[in-house]
């Protein structure tokens, strides 16, 4: 049951990228962006006051953290571009990458305070093969 | 095209570094305030950048040209949000984050095909192998031997 609704979660994501992007279409990207963060804001609200009866709280933390709001712009944006001129599946593909090579990179090196962790180099046919499939896809 | 795919790649890098920064907000302001900081405060800027990027003379009458539907991206990523946050504590990371990507990639290949029509075969094939490559992988970070 959890692993069907997480896999409904995933779906909600694609779904999401594409109605980004069809509503960048009438309303330009920064249109777009205070669309979502604006209903997903309210929803949040309404979630937390309705259903987990919480507080809310936005301050005290350090000032650096609140560029969380940057990269949540930075994410929409970029995204909507990408599925316009990709598509979804293509978008999804390219940015899961990203995120294992930059994962990788960041334990490799320890950056942002991160515990070190060396990189394994049994995961190297799997890089291979997510490139091969990249490739193949530049070439359709 | 290069332009795009390695913008695509820079996005998926900024994901992971954004993870990190809305993990410590979590760790200041609990799951869900750390996460409210991120729409309140993007809220805020979008707001600010459409009225600079406009020259404070907003199209209002676009807002109402999209169909209603348009608007339920945010509310697609806010139950996404929840759903993740309610299975994570049981299931093991490695099995969600292989959830997670097929349901992504299976509901991709279907909107592309249904409202975008830009799928082919080699495309899948292509998107099987990625798909694939990151499972293993997956397997190989947090298997049971590690």
């Amino acid at each position: 049951m959890y692993a069907f609704f997480t896999l409904l979660a995933g779906a909600c994501q694609s779904a999401m990228g594409s109605l980004n992007r069809m509503l960048t279409d009438y309303v330009g990207m920064f249109g777009m962006s205070l669309v979502v963060h604006a209903v997903g804001g309210i929803l949040l609200i309404l979630y937390m006051k309705l259903y987990c009866h919480e507080k809310l709280k936005i301050s005290g933390m350090p000032w650096y953290l609140y560029s969380a709001g940057f990269f949540g712009i930075f994410l929409v944006v970029t995204s909507s571009y990408c599925i316009g001129a990709l598509g979804v599946s293509v978008m999804t593909c390219l940015s899961v990458t990203g995120q294992l090579v930059i994962s990788a990179v960041i334990d490799h090196f320890g950056w942002f305070g991160v515990p070190k962790i060396p990189f394994n180099l049994k995961r190297l046919p799997c890089f291979a093969l997510i490139l091969i499939g990249l490739i193949i896809i530049n070439l359709s | 095209m290069a332009f795009v795919l390695t913008l695509a790649f820079v996005n998926g890098c900024a994901t992971v570094i954004s993870k990190m920064i809305n993990y410590r907000c979590t760790k200041y302001l609990g799951t869900n305030n750390g996460s409210l900081v991120n729409y309140i405060v993007a809220t805020v800027l979008s707001f600010i950048l459409l009225l600079v990027s406009t020259r404070f003379s907003v199209d209002l009458y676009s807002f109402g040209q999209a169909p209603w539907w348009a608007y339920l991206g945010g509310a697609f990523g806010i139950v996404a949000f929840i759903i993740s946050m309610i299975t994570l504590s049981h299931l093991k990371v490695m099995e969600s984050t292989i959830l997670l990507l097929v349901g992504q990639l299976t509901a991709g290949i279907l909107f592309d095909a249904l409202m975008f029509q830009n799928i082919s075969l080699k495309k899948i094939l292509g998107i099987v192998l990625v798909a694939a490559g990151i499972i293993w992988d997956n397997r190989i970070s947090h298997g049971p031997e590690q």
